[in-house]
């Protein structure tokens, strides 16, 4: 617009509709001859406060697309963080708009793991905090639903770090194991269960990664066992909401206490899942019988990345995954830590590591390996081409069997790293294997001299 | 100004520029200065040989990164091994805490199950002792009994209560034990928190130092890149400056040359101009002179071509007047006129015919005499050849004649009279040419036409047959080319086309041969006739050189004559050939003198009388023969008839 037709219709008539003109004589007037010190600049130009008007009056008329993007960008800076956000949502996509919202709410954020979208991390953490504090049988579900709509298109994750269980009636509070009385019980105890997730999995048609817990943060001494409680229908509903998102990359349940029953039926639910691409199950109580279903599950879908770290696998477990793991072509990583393999199961791991050509990374630290593990592992150094990083920490490997891995260490030229803390072996041995790693390493970085080594 | 305020710029490490106080710009200021010689000076003392080391700079820049990289990578490495350390003896810690809880699991239900089964045969002995104790019938029996079971009931009740207060214990236990995992583990946490702090501190300072190693060495590097730059920069511009230098000393000399150059063209230019202008002014005046001639003129013309104009149109009415009576006698005479034509292209068609008819009768004429002339020519050559033909016959009778007549002479002389025969002087076997050999003539038109033309001297041969034409070789040669030149038209132009390529002796010559054939010129003689008239041509002026301009008038001339000259020539011919082979014949037929004649005569009378003689001496000669004959005869029938034995009757018989 004209600047100098701005400052004549702001001559014109009164700058703000509503004031009392007498309240200000000297604004009515075009001149103001007495005052040397008035000029022109300090009358306010009528498109800022058009501009102005709009930015008070945006919650009820938000007028945005039709302005000119300069006075769009006046808009955006001015406009307040509190609005309704079924107004902002789809209206706005202004990252400084919703960086300020964030910063308001949060403070200091870290934008980089969303994806550096303020948007994004804006929505999805609202929607988290929105499901954290969900209390089944109290809050009402449409506090969730009215959010979907308005955030389906920018949610790509939910750490959703706690779930609260339903608020019961004193009498019911009982130590027993919450498992079979809720399965047994059925309708009596209806609150036992958490939040529903099929009411929304379906309904994000950008979510990539969920992380759960079924648990509550922070609750201190108010510690009870059903506080924890991943109840049976809880698995089944999450399992079929969980089939229904076609989208899901990465999946977490940990410290959930996911024991061999629930895994099998969440696993029912996950085969032939089209996208799912990471599976962590880490801290839970996952037996053999887990360890079978998660194996069944490895053939028949595309998962990259598999962790049951801190489970009770034991060694028929890590027989079925092994078996598995020597038929798959996408597994890339697997980590068994903090099980109880022994040395069955790191046999059949070596064993397996033989036939598969995909695997890069495996991690079986704190699994009471022994010898005959590391002399079977040996074979693996000197056969396998496609491993490049293993653990095998807390292991009581002992000082032959570090021999036997020097001895295999030796005709390996790929492996980068090998984890040997820990495992009684000898200082001669680990030097050894330490200085073969740093001289494969220094051949992939040679290899890769135009890009910079990104270890 | 100088010292006065220390303060303000130790307070301030930095002095602004932009500062509002102005002591502190003026610090800033001369901070700057101080700074900037101080550059300068390190690069004067740090100049020598470092352009040299700027190649190795470069290197040792990308080493130190190369370092820096190596010495972080393994300081994340020590720190992130430093970090997971506490995890991994977490883990330990973990799985020997679990070891042991199912070992103590183990030894606990092994324990519990020792205890079941003893306290279960416990039971059973109470239990059947029960049954004993039932039999028994006397009460101290029954209450010792009753005692004793309770002792045992007891005994199993303490053990099941040492077991409970044992798991008590236990539970108290690994409640404490669990409280102290706890702590040890939040130590842990807080520790690795701490190291990782640590690592971060450790690894940032390290970051910086890499940083500030990798700046420096990229400073040095740049700072001898620039001092390099700038060295080669001075020199470059001090070659610039001096280049400008003499640029300009040189503008400065071609300034003043073509400034005095200017002022000579100037002065020059000056002179001409005023050269021309005077020139121009006199001319000028000539020529406003001449305008009022001219115009003078142009009014006297004007004053006659108005009263010309007057007359002309005086005349012009007369003449329409006189144009009209002539149109009227036009349309008159067009009548007339095309009577007149109607006539006359009756009369044309008429001529037409007749005109045809007779170019008929003309082709019928030039046919006939076409015919004739053929006839004539084939007649005349047949007459020729017979003529030829009986001329050769005659001479060869002739020469018979003449060798016998001579070989008579011969024998007469030599065998008749016994006297040394001579031949006579004259050669008898001379050969007379027939009149039709032409051709050999012709040829030597040419040939001596050739001869001349080569310069040859022939001249008295050319004299000798010019027949008293005194025409020297060198005016006949120059006749000859004139001819050549001048009678070029004669050639065919095909002719000319390919005589192109040829010398030009040659071309001269086959020139004149096809000139002399068009002008009908066969003979020697003719050409020297030819040459004499041309030379003698102009008849009434005196014989000097021909001019090539008469050549074609004397050409035409000289053929005219001949014309008319050629008709009676070519019926002499033959009368003349006869003449002049005359003596020749005559010579022939007096290849016998006179007084040989006589003696032939005399001797003829001789031998005639000499031949009666003989005549008679062999009649007598035969007569005699004869009667030997008759003598012999009549000897041989004698002795016949005298030697037969039977005479008497055979002589009787025979006879």
């Amino acid at each position: 617009m004209n600047v100098a037709m701005d400052r004549l219709t702001v001559r014109m008539d009164p700058p703000v509709p509503g004031k009392i003109p007498a309240a200000d004589v000297r604004k009515m007037r075009r001149l103001v001859a007495e005052d040397p010190e008035w000029s022109l600049e300090v009358v306010p130009l009528l498109t800022h406060l058009c501009l102005q008007h709009i930015v008070q009056n945006f919650a009820e008329n938000p007028l945005l697309d039709r302005l000119l993007p300069r006075h769009r960008a006046r808009v955006l800076e001015k406009l307040p963080p509190s609005l309704p956000l079924h107004v902002t949502a789809n209206l706005i996509s202004e990252e400084r708009y919703w960086k300020k919202c964030c910063m308001e709410r949060w403070g200091l954020c870290d934008v980089t793991t969303y994806g550096d979208s303020w948007k994004r991390m804006f929505f999805e953490r609202h929607l988290e905090s929105i499901i954290e504090l969900f209390i089944p049988d109290v809050t009402d579900p449409t506090t969730v639903l009215d959010m979907v709509p308005l955030c389906k298109n920018y949610v790509k994750r939910l750490k959703i770090s706690q779930l609260l269980p339903p608020i019961r009636e004193p009498r019911d509070i009982e130590e027993e194991d919450g498992v079979d009385t809720a399965s047994d019980m059925g309708d009596d105890l209806p609150s036992i269960d958490h939040f529903d997730f099929g009411i929304l999995l379906d309904k994000l048609a950008r979510l990539e990664e969920l992380h759960l817990a079924y648990g509550v943060k922070g609750c201190g001494m108010n510690f009870e066992w059903n506080l924890f409680e991943f109840s049976f229908r809880d698995c089944e509903s999450l399992g079929k909401a969980l089939k229904s998102c076609r989208t899901l990359k990465v999946l977490r349940i940990h410290q959930s206490r996911v024991d061999d029953e629930r895994c099998r039926l969440l696993v029912t639910h996950l085969l032939d899942h089209p996208s799912l691409s990471e599976l962590n199950l880490s801290h839970n109580v996952i037996g053999d019988r887990g360890a079978r279903a998660l194996a069944k599950l490895l053939n028949r879908s595309q998962l990259k990345a598999l962790n049951v770290y801190d489970n009770q696998i034991r060694g028929h477990g890590a027989k079925a995954l092994a078996s598995a793991l020597s038929k798959n072509t996408t597994l890339l990583s697997l980590n068994l830590c903090l099980n109880c393999v022994g040395d069955e199961g790191g046999q059949a791991a070596a064993r397996a590591l033989l036939k598969n050509g995909t695997l890069v990374t495996l991690h079986l630290e704190a699994n009471y390996m022994t010898e005959p593990t590391a002399s079977a592992l040996s074979r693996v150094f000197s056969q396998n081409t496609t491993l490049r990083s293993i653990k095998l920490c807390c292991n009581r490997l002992g000082v032959d069997g570090g021999k036997s891995l020097e001895e295999g260490m030796s005709r390996n030229s790929t492996l980068l790293e090998c984890d040997l803390r820990l495992t009684e072996i000898a200082q001669e041995s680990l030097c050894s294997i330490g200085q073969i790693l740093r001289g494969n390493r220094k051949r992939l970085q040679r290899r890769q001299t135009p890009e910079p080594s990104s270890e | 100004m100088s010292g006065t305020e220390p303060g303000p710029t130790d307070e301030s490490a930095f002095p602004s520029l932009e500062s509002g106080d102005p002591a502190e710009r003026i610090a800033a200021r001369r901070n700057r200065r101080a700074a900037r010689t101080e550059a300068k000076r390190r690069q004067e003392q740090g100049d020598p040989g470092e352009n040299l080391e700027v190649q190795a700079e470069v290197r040792r820049s990308l080493k130190q990164v190369e370092l820096s990289k190596q010495r972080l990578l393994k300081l994340q490495t020590d720190g992130l091994e430093l970090v997971s350390n506490i995890q991994v003896a977490g883990d330990t810690f973990e799985s020997q805490r679990r070891s042991e809880l199912r070992e103590a699991c183990r030894l606990r239900l092994q324990k519990m199950e020792e205890e079941v089964k003893a306290s279960q045969e416990k039971f059973e002995e109470v239990s059947r002792r029960w049954r004993t104790t039932a039999e028994l019938q006397i009460p101290q029996e029954l209450s010792h009994a009753v005692n004793t079971q309770i002792e045992l009931c007891s005994s199993i009740v303490q053990d099941k209560n040492t077991l409970i207060n044992e798991l008590h214990q236990e539970l108290k236990s690994s409640d404490e034990r669990y409280v102290k995992d706890r702590k040890r583990q939040a130590e842990m946490v807080e520790l690795m928190v701490v190291r990782m702090e640590e690592q971060i501190k450790s690894l940032i300072k390290a970051y910086r130092e890499e940083l500030q190693e990798i700046e420096s060495s990229f400073d040095e590097e740049q700072t001898c890149l620039l001092e390099g730059n700038l060295r080669r920069w001075e020199e470059l511009l001090k070659g610039q400056h001096d280049k400008e230098l003499e640029a300009a000393q040189e503008r400065m000399r071609r300034k003043e040359e073509f400034g005095s150059l200017l002022q000579r063209h100037r002065v020059e230019g000056t002179e001409q101009f005023n050269d021309v202008k005077e020139q121009l002014e006199t001319t000028m005046q000539g020529q406003q002179q001449q305008l009022e001639q001219n115009k003078a003129t142009f009014q006297l013309n004007q004053e006659k071509l108005e009263y010309s104009l007057q007359q002309l149109k005086r005349q012009d009415k007369e003449s329409s007047v006189i144009k009209s009576q002539q149109k009227r006698q036009i349309i008159r005479l067009q009548d007339t006129l095309n009577k007149l034509k109607m006539e006359c292209t009756n009369q044309e068609k008429e001529k037409q015919k007749v005109k045809q008819m007779l170019s008929e009768n003309y082709r019928q004429v030039t046919q006939q005499v076409r015919d004739r002339q053929r006839k004539m020519r084939h007649f005349s050559a047949v007459d020729a050849r017979h003529y030829e033909e009986v001329w050769r016959m005659n001479e060869k009778e002739i020469h018979a004649l003449v060798g016998r007549a001579l070989d008579l002479d011969r024998i007469i002389h030599q065998q008749l009279l016994g006297l040394d025969w001579t031949p006579p002087d004259t050669p008898i076997t001379q050969h007379v040419e027939p009149i039709t050999s032409r051709s050999h003539t012709a040829s030597s038109a040419l040939q001596m036409a050739a001869l001349v033309l080569k310069g040859e001297g022939r001249e008295s041969a050319a004299l000798e047959t010019g027949g008293g034409g005194g025409v020297p070789v060198k005016t006949m040669k120059s006749v000859l080319e004139m001819l050549c030149d001048e009678a070029g038209f004669l050639v065919e132009r095909k002719l000319s086309a390919l005589l192109a390529p040829l010398e030009e002796e040659e071309r001269r010559l086959v020139k004149l041969n096809s000139i002399f054939t068009a002008l009908g010129i066969e003979h020697e003689d003719e050409v020297l006739q030819l040459a004499e008239f041309l030379t003698k041509f102009p008849e009434a002026e005196d014989p000097g050189p021909l001019h090539p301009g008469d050549v074609l008038p004397a050409l035409r001339v000289f053929t005219a004559r001949r014309r008319s000259a050629r008709v009676p020539a070519g019926r002499d011919a033959a009368a003349t050939v006869p003449q002049r082979h005359a003596p020749c014949w005559e010579n022939m037929a007096d290849i016998i003198s006179q007084s040989k004649l006589a003696t032939w005569n005399a001797l003829e009378k001789a031998l005639l009388k000499y031949h009666s003689v003989l005549q008679e001496r062999s009649r007598l000669l035969a007569e005699t023969r004869k009667v030997q004959q008759q003598n012999t005869e009549l000897r041989m029938l004698l002795h016949q008839y005298t030697d037969s034995k039977v005479n008497a009757e055979p002589a009787f018989s025979s006879k």
